[in-house]
């Protein structure tokens, strides 16, 4: 390093400017962005430098599932992780268990797991004739090295949702064809599902849909129970 | 016609930590993980530098044997797209 370097940077930086560029190999500076709900999980797990490391960010949600709620990183997997999101009114809780997915090892970050929001009005279009979407959510997930892996033992996704009555058809999208699959009923107020590979669910109602539920104001508050040991 | 000079805009929250920094953009809902390198560039955009004395500095920094002046002009665009930096014409210094 040049004085001339160290003349350029403010005095109360040095320190650590030196430190960074002494103990690292030059490398192309890369900058990895995200947006904070994306990776608040991530960076209650203080795990983001981990993330942008591995070139990993959180995977992109399915076709008509366009927002992204929460993500959540598999770190240690002997550690089950529970993402647990407020949609306004709605909530959904989804739990990785133990050993499900891959963790953090040598080559980077543990499998990110995602909740994303369907659109309703864009599902209605992929629902049997004659029903009408009122809740869907999808969990996507990818590990460090972008793959895909199946779970190892189930993952379920449970939502809380006023608006679901006993009988709601629930449907999965097929991977490979696009179409839904019958994938069980709903229950009052709630609806459950099991699942290894990473889907996108819809509930529908046979017939017109019910009115909307008011949404309380202000953010929706995020709780996070990391699978964080450190 | 002179190069801008980028600088920091307001509004950040920088934080160090062992392997670069991390930066808080509370207006945009977004958070930015800086490598090392793109660690030193962002540190260098005081609206005192061109890009290209950046350059210079960054291979002085780590003695490279020529500056990386593809590389910054890269990350500059970057954070310059996100909104973390900003241009400051010359004649404004």
């Amino acid at each position: 390093m040049t004085d001339e370097f160290e003349k350029n940077v403010g005095s109360d930086r040095r320190t650590f400017i030196k430190r960074l560029v002494i103990t690292s190999a030059f490398a192309a500076p890369v900058v990895s962005s995200f947006t904070m709900t994306g990776v608040r999980a991530v960076l209650s797990q203080g795990s983001i430098t981990a993330l942008a490391n591995s070139n990993a960010t959180p995977p992109p949600g399915p076709p008509n599932y366009p927002e992204q709620l929460i993500c959540g990183q598999v770190r240690d997997p002997k550690v089950p992780l529970t993402l647990d999101v407020d949609d306004g009114p709605i909530h959904i809780k989804v739990v990785v268990p133990a050993d499900a997915l891959p963790g953090e090892g040598r080559v980077g970050a543990g499998t990110i797991v995602c909740i994303y929001k369907g659109d309703l009005e864009a599902l209605a279009a992929e629902v049997p004739s004659g029903e009408t979407p009122i809740s869907a959510y999808a969990v996507v997930w990818h590990a460090n090295n972008n793959s895909k892996p199946d779970a190892l033992s189930p993952i379920t996704m449970t939502v809380t949702n006023d608006v679901t009555e006993s009988g709601d058809p629930i449907y999965v999208f097929d991977k490979d064809t696009g179409d839904t699959v019958p994938a069980g009923t709903a229950g009052a107020t709630m609806w459950e599902v099991s699942f290894v590979e990473d889907p996108a669910y819809v509930v529908t109602r046979v017939g017109p849909a019910p009115p909307p539920e008011p949404t309380p104001p202000g953010p929706a508050p995020v709780r996070v129970e990391p699978d964080f040991t450190g | 016609m002179s190069e801008p000079r980028p600088t920091r805009v307001n509004g950040l929250e920088a934080h160090d930590v062992d392997d670069g920094i991390i930066v808080y953009q509370l207006v945009t809902n977004r958070v930015h993980y800086l490598n090392p390198s793109a660690a030193v560039v962002f540190e260098l955009c005081t609206g005192e530098h061109t890009p290209s004395e950046i350059a210079v500095l960054v291979g002085e920094a780590w003695e490279l044997p020529e500056p990386p002046h593809e590389e910054v002009a890269h990350v500059l665009a970057q954070l310059r797209d996100e909104g973390v930096i900003s241009d400051v014409p010359s004649h404004a210094r």
